[in-house]
């Protein structure tokens, strides 16, 4: 038994043996993924001498990735989990390409601690040597959980569409059809399977959301617990947290926008969605600028010392262009564009959303950098300098080309559409069990 | 052993975090199979 979908041979229609261009596609990505692999090989036999980093510049544009990739990675949870406990039945479509993204960065995410790491294979040491005192203790646990928990949540809400191509695409070339049928682990689309499966993600949505916000923050801490000036701070963890959710959903948008023109998928992916989209980013970018200005408002006024080095140090100094270029990047134009321009306009609110992401990037950077080159024991540590090398650029191509390519190949082999999420109509229990008769999945 | 000894050697003992990961995720992967396993089972009798 299956859900009943007007739209779903317009779904199903992505999946099929991949094209030329989608040979090309792989090709280029998997290209520039096997580059920066090689880049760091290299930086793993020749040592972290060939990047920028340095003695006291610790965390550079690996770390900037790492809660970057992380900040992308809320997008899956918010769209599914925290609009699901809100009941809001206009997520449907989104989720599952929102999921994708959240489960195809993370990797990513941990990659880039890999990478920053001299020697990754250290990183058993924290099993072995682990002491709850450290926040890289709690971020390893919080990271490890929200990974886990995002690959079965997205897994239990795909295997109905899993079952659904197992039966469907019966064309499909022989490995495809037995991925399907393994995959599937059986599911009959039983209506009392349904009502279960609902179940269980309204009780994950509820525990996504939890650790949604534990990641960010425990994410923040590793900075706001050690004393450098501009990290050590109360609001950073909400900070990160509100910056998390804005690049996320601005990262949806550009994903569904992509999927829209490509797969023709018009008819599902309406241009309600994206308006609806529109008043939560217009709400975040407000709420990322009051946290912009309550920090360093705050910082401004105490006028420590070591501060007001890494704060002069942003708005005046060297990193000057880079600060402001963000302040516009992430609120300025965005705002501008999503109040005026965006409303029924795809193309501007992809231009906003690349926007936003371009400058959340450098708000990364921007927190990280400058804080590092002149730490608080300035006298000790003496002034920093950081400047990225190829390696770096190089393995941060890899990760978001890694990125991309696991993305556009997941598209060609699964819905990327929830089929049985946006189903007219379940299969419903029989009147003996009087218990289920649900045309719609609850929780919305 | 007072209790707060407990609390100190917990925060201090290397090795005592990594079992408290390893006791989580463990804890979480047989929790999501039991889950998925009472999904599948729905409507079998």
């Amino acid at each position: 038994m299956h859900p009943e979908n007007k739209h779903e041979k317009l779904i199903l229609k992505p999946i099929h043996r991949p094209t030329t261009s989608d040979r090309i596609l792989w090709f280029i990505l998997g290209g520039i993924f096997l580059l920066g692999l090689s880049a760091w090989v290299r930086q793993y036999v020749i040592g972290l001498g060939v990047t920028g980093l340095n003695r006291p510049v610790y965390w550079g544009v690996y770390i900037t990735n790492f809660v970057f990739f992380i900040g992308l990675a809320h997008s899956g949870t918010f769209i599914s989990a925290i609009l699901r406990i809100a009941g809001q039945g206009w997520r449907k479509p989104l989720t599952r390409a929102a999921e994708a993204i959240t489960l195809f960065s993370l990797p990513f995410g941990v990659a880039s601690i890999l990478a920053d790491m001299g020697r990754p294979e250290r990183v058993f040491n924290i099993i072995f040597f682990g002491r709850y005192q450290s926040p890289i203790l709690w971020d390893f646990t919080a990271v490890g959980l929200y990974f886990l928990s995002s690959i079965v949540f997205f897994y239990l809400s795909l295997l109905p569409d899993i079952a659904l191509c197992r039966d469907r695409l019966t064309n499909a070339p022989d490995w495809q059809r037995r991925m399907y049928e393994i995959l599937a682990l059986g599911w009959q689309g039983h209506p009392e399977q349904f009502h279960r499966l609902e179940k269980v993600l309204d009780g994950m949505a509820i525990f996504m959301t939890m650790l949604v916000v534990t990641v960010h923050t425990v994410v923040s801490w590793m900075f706001g617990m050690t004393l450098q000036p501009g990290w050590h701070t109360a609001l950073i963890g909400p900070f990160f947290l509100l910056g998390a959710i804005l690049s996320g959903t601005a990262a949806v948008v550009i994903a569904l926008a992509i999927l829209r023109k490509v797969y023709k998928l018009e008819e599902v992916l309406h241009i309600g969605l994206f308006n609806s989209i529109r008043k939560l980013l217009i709400t975040f970018t407000l709420g990322w600028i009051y946290m912009m200005i309550a920090e360093h408002l705050t910082i401004g006024y105490g006028n420590m010392k070591e501060e007001m080095v890494v704060l002069l140090d942003k708005f005046t100094g060297t990193y000057a262009t880079i600060f402001w270029s963000m302040a516009l990047l992430v609120f300025g134009l965005p705002v501008l564009i999503l109040i005026f321009k965006a409303k029924n306009n795809i193309g501007w609110m992809v231009t906003a959303s690349i926007l936003i992401n371009i400058g959340m990037w450098l708000e990364r950077y921007i927190v990280i950098i400058p804080s590092e080159v002149s730490p608080r024991l300035l006298p000790v540590m003496g002034q920093g300098i950081y400047l990225p090398t190829a390696t770096e650029w190089l393995i941060t191509a890899a990760w978001f080309a890694g990125m991309f390519l696991l993305y556009t190949t997941f598209t060609r082999f699964f819905p990327i559409i929830p089929i049985w999420e946006t189903a007219e109509h379940l299969p419903e229990i029989e009147p003996e069990g009087a218990r289920v008769a649900q045309t719609a999945p609850t929780g919305d | 052993m007072d209790i707060s000894s407990l609390v100190y050697a917990f925060f201090n003992t290397p090795g005592v975090g990594g079992a408290v990961i390893l006791t989580i995720f463990t804890g979480a992967c047989l929790i999501y199979v039991y889950l998925t396993r009472w999904i599948l089972r729905g409507g079998r009798k």
